[in-house]
């Protein structure tokens, strides 16, 4: 008998939010789990976005902050989730598109797979099979990257089109079709995994989570073709299913964060945090699915706008902070600022900056002071 | 074709010297400048010294951003010079002869392009209007140029040194300083050599990179040392040889016990400003007469105007870009200011300071803000030592440090201040190229680059 659950995190990397709840597919994985319907991701990118997850914290603070600083993650100061369970004895194990979409510490097996020619479904079938084979005596943690929507994006949209491709932006409804038959490709392989852990009884031992890194354009806004540009909700807003064997299906509509998903599950194992690490950002989502009372916290994202470059830069230079209700968005590379009411303006199409408004100031503030944790770290 | 560009910083040159009610110098030519351009009479640099504020300048960027403690000029891949040079601009200029400032000299293309600068540097009276001309005549068949001139005329004021061949301007009608003197100096060989500019397609830029220090009845603190010079002279007379180095220690230290005592007594009647204006050159000091700078802009079509808005050295070469029609953002620290010139408004930023740092940290180092209204700087690291606040409204000469009933003003001040330190370029941070080699190929495999 493991006195533990495994831990299973399965990452659809560029699920947009808006797609999964019209999915039947998503549909049915909501009856079953513990939805978040708004989790907002600190990069609308992989290596930033990942990062932050796996350490439960920002990256303005743990060094990985851009498409360019896997190697400036601050290891020494920050935990990984990998690394808390690798502590608790469990067997660790990741399958990724490239090795610097996460952190590698503590993981015993980190395999690359070649996303323009490895059948993800069938790889990752075998993974769960053997990992569970292998660990009969052990908990493992398995963490697999389901890359067919980047694939198809950066194939058909990021080496084809620039931020401002004007066939790209007149062409709104063959992106959305290109975009909805990748993310159905999500669709064939979530269930086919699910197929998996249920014959392999891991649905009973397991805390799995599905969820999204960050969104995809579909040509929203002129100047971004995919993601990672700009700070809007089509690629921050992402999805995340909690299945646990302890608690009921339910919605929790209230807005997190995706750094909040490390110290829930380990608050679900009752792994304490190491007090030799810096704080974390992330708070745990356990009283939420309680039902207990929880105040939102403001949503801290950033990223890099590459602009006419041909690369992106390698610092943020557009940073945003988000409640459910407001987003105020700082573009420093053009020294502009962006406020919207989500509320009745979720496109984020009426920029209310400098109307006079309260929480513009409410919120700058709340942006100076996560700034200073940066300076303080 | 684009236009020509005259670039003329005049190191340590003060606002208050070439405009306002406190000017005494005489400067025809920068008076015909105001009424024949644009000054910005309310400009300001971002440091105390030329390394750290010539940096920014130059990249447009904050001190943060340019490396703070490199102690010499760090041009940044999008510097304003590449940015001109990559537009098809021709790149001259004429600096002083400085390890600091070599990096400059890789962009210039005309030949002579740097002057001796060991004290005392050679000034404009001195030969180096000739040396000018003969860099602007050789520009004449091409187009377009931007030409750096970076004169340091004013420097040896600051060590206590008259200028070489100043007499001429020593009387009352070009200033009641030497400091104000020697501008009228510099104005008169700029009259000189610009005579032959063609304003129609050139822009010229007067501007500076830091302020000065005047002393008040032009006397430094060092003039307060006793000099001791047959004291001296005996002592080496009748003393062993072997005991010299230990009796001129001695005789230093003296020398600084009593010019300090005599300093104390004589600045007792003074204000803080006063004061300031004997500290030694090398005191780090983020007042604004160590920031208050000239910012004259002339040619093309431009109109006569004085605007009186607050801004930034780093809003001169976004300024500049506009003028010429190379277009380029806004940032976080920078500004075109031709909006303003055209009689739009825009939003004033905060001006980050940051005294010019020794290589290695000191106690002295501070940082601040400055707005049109309030300037606040403190010990550099620690947020709660030697804290300043100043009304500038009501205060211009920050002589009342109002620091201990402010303190939401302060709290303010604080947060903006650390959002600013986000932007520090770790130099020794930077990745490996091995690092970078590895990241770019991931980023192309996955379709970023």
């Amino acid at each position: 008998m493991l006195s533990l659950y495994n831990v299973i995190i399965i990452m659809i990397d560029g699920g947009r939010y808006d797609k999964s709840i019209n999915s039947d597919f998503y549909k049915k994985l909501k009856e079953k789990s513990v939805f978040f319907s708004q989790p907002i991701t600190y990069a609308p990118h992989t290596i930033a976005a990942m990062h932050a997850m796996f350490s439960g914290c920002y990256g303005i603070r743990t060094g990985t902050d851009s498409y360019w600083s896997t190697y400036k993650f601050k290891k020494n100061q920050f935990k990984t989730i990998t690394e808390y369970l690798h502590d608790q004895n469990y067997y660790t194990s990741a399958d990724i598109v490239s090795e610097i979409v996460i952190p590698k510490q503590g993981f015993d097996e980190f395999q690359i797979h070649d996303e323009q020619k490895d059948d993800l479904t069938l790889r990752h079938l075998e993974l769960i099979e053997k990992t569970y084979t292998n660990n009969k005596n052990k908990n493992f943690f398995l963490y697999l990257q389901f890359s067919n929507i980047h694939t198809g994006i950066s194939n058909e949209v990021l080496r084809v089109y620039d931020n401002f491709s004007e066939e790209y932006f007149q062409n709104k409804k063959l992106n959305e079709k290109r975009y909805d038959e990748l993310f159905k490709k999500s669709e064939f392989y979530l269930d086919k995994i699910f197929e998996k852990i249920n014959s392999l009884g891991l649905e009973k031992n397991s805390i799995i989570l599905v969820m999204s890194d960050h969104g995809i354009s579909v040509g929203e806004k002129i100047g971004e073709r995919a993601y990672g540009a700009f700070c809007y909700d089509y690629t921050l807003r992402t999805f995340a299913y909690f299945f646990t064997p302890d608690f009921s299906p339910l919605e929790i509509s209230q807005q997190i964060r995706t750094v909040d998903f490390m110290p829930s599950i380990l608050e679900l194992l009752h792994i304490p945090l190491d007090k030799n690490y810096s704080e974390l950002d992330g708070e745990s989502l356990l009283p939420l699915i309680k039902g207990q009372k929880v105040s939102e916290k403001i949503a801290y994202s950033e990223t890099g706008n590459s602009l006419e470059e041909k690369k992106p830069p390698k610092t943020p230079n557009t940073k945003s902070v988000r409640t459910s209700k407001w987003k105020l968005i700082i573009n420093e590379y053009n020294n502009s600022r962006e406020l919207y009411d989500l509320e009745n303006d979720p496109d984020e199409n009426n920029n209310l900056i400098d109307k006079n408004l309260e929480i513009q100031e409410t919120l700058w503030k709340k942006f100076l002071e996560i700034q200073s944790t940066k300076a303080n770290n | 074709m684009r236009p020509n560009i005259l670039f003329i910083l005049v190191d340590g040159l003060r606002a208050d010297q070439c405009f306002g009610v406190d000017k005494t110098s005489h400067t025809p030519f920068l008076d015909s400048l105001i009424s024949s351009g644009v000054y910005f009479k309310n400009t300001f640099a971002t440091a105390d010294g030329t390394m750290i504020s010539l940096n920014c300048i130059l990249n447009s960027k904050s001190q943060f951003q340019t490396g703070i403690r490199a102690q010499k000029i760090i041009l940044l891949e999008d510097n304003h010079l590449q940015k001109l040079k990559n537009s098809g601009y021709y790149i001259a200029g004429l600096i002083p002869k400085l390890t600091s400032l070599k990096p400059i000299t890789g962009y210039f293309q005309n030949e002579n392009h740097v002057y001796d600068s060991d004290p005392p540097p050679e000034t404009l009276s001195t030969g180096m209007a000739e040396k000018i001309s003969t860099i602007l005549n050789s520009l004449k068949n091409t187009s377009p140029w931007f030409c750096y001139l970076h004169l340091f005329d004013l420097h040896p004021l600051r060590e206590g040194r008259k200028p070489l061949k100043i007499e001429e301007f020593q009387s009352e009608k070009f200033g009641d300083s030497l400091y104000a003197q020697t501008v009228s100096a510099i104005d008169y060989w700029l009259k000189k050599i610009l005579d032959r500019i063609n304003f129609d397609n050139t822009l010229l830029i007067v501007t500076s990179d830091h302020g000065e220090r005047i002393p008040f009845k032009e006397k430094s603190s060092f003039n307060f040392e006793p000099e001791f010079n047959s004291a001296t002279s005996l002592g080496r007379r009748i003393l062993p040889k072997s005991t010299h180095n230990v009796s001129g220690k001695i005789m230093g230290k003296l020398k600084r016990e009593i010019g300090k005592t005599k300093l104390t007594y004589s600045n007792k009647e003074l204000t803080p400003y006063q004061k300031r204006s004997r500290d030694p050159y090398f005191t780090l000091s983020l007042h604004d007469e160590l920031l208050h700078i000239p910012f004259f802009l002339k040619g093309l079509t431009l109109p006569s105007k004085i605007i009186s808005n607050q801004i930034s050295t780093l809003d001169i070469f976004p300024t500049i870009f506009e003028l010429i029609g190379i277009t380029q953002n806004n940032t976080k620290y920078s500004s075109s200011l031709v909006p303003l010139i055209n009689n739009q408004q825009i939003t004033e930023k905060e001006i980050f300071l940051h005294t010019i740092p020794y290589e290695k940290e000191s106690p002295s180092d501070k940082i601040g803000i400055r707005t049109s209204k309030y300037k606040y700087f403190r010990n550099f690291k620690n947020s709660k030592k030697n804290i300043y606040l100043y009304d500038l409204e009501n205060d211009p000469y920050e002589n009342n440090n109002i620091s201990k009933n402010n303190l939401p003003i302060i709290e303010k001040m604080e947060k903006l201040l650390q959002y600013m330190q986000n932007d520090t370029l770790e130099l020794d941070n930077t990745l490996s190229k091995e690092e970078e080699e590895k990241i770019s190929k991931e980023l192309r495999k996955l379709g970023y680059i």
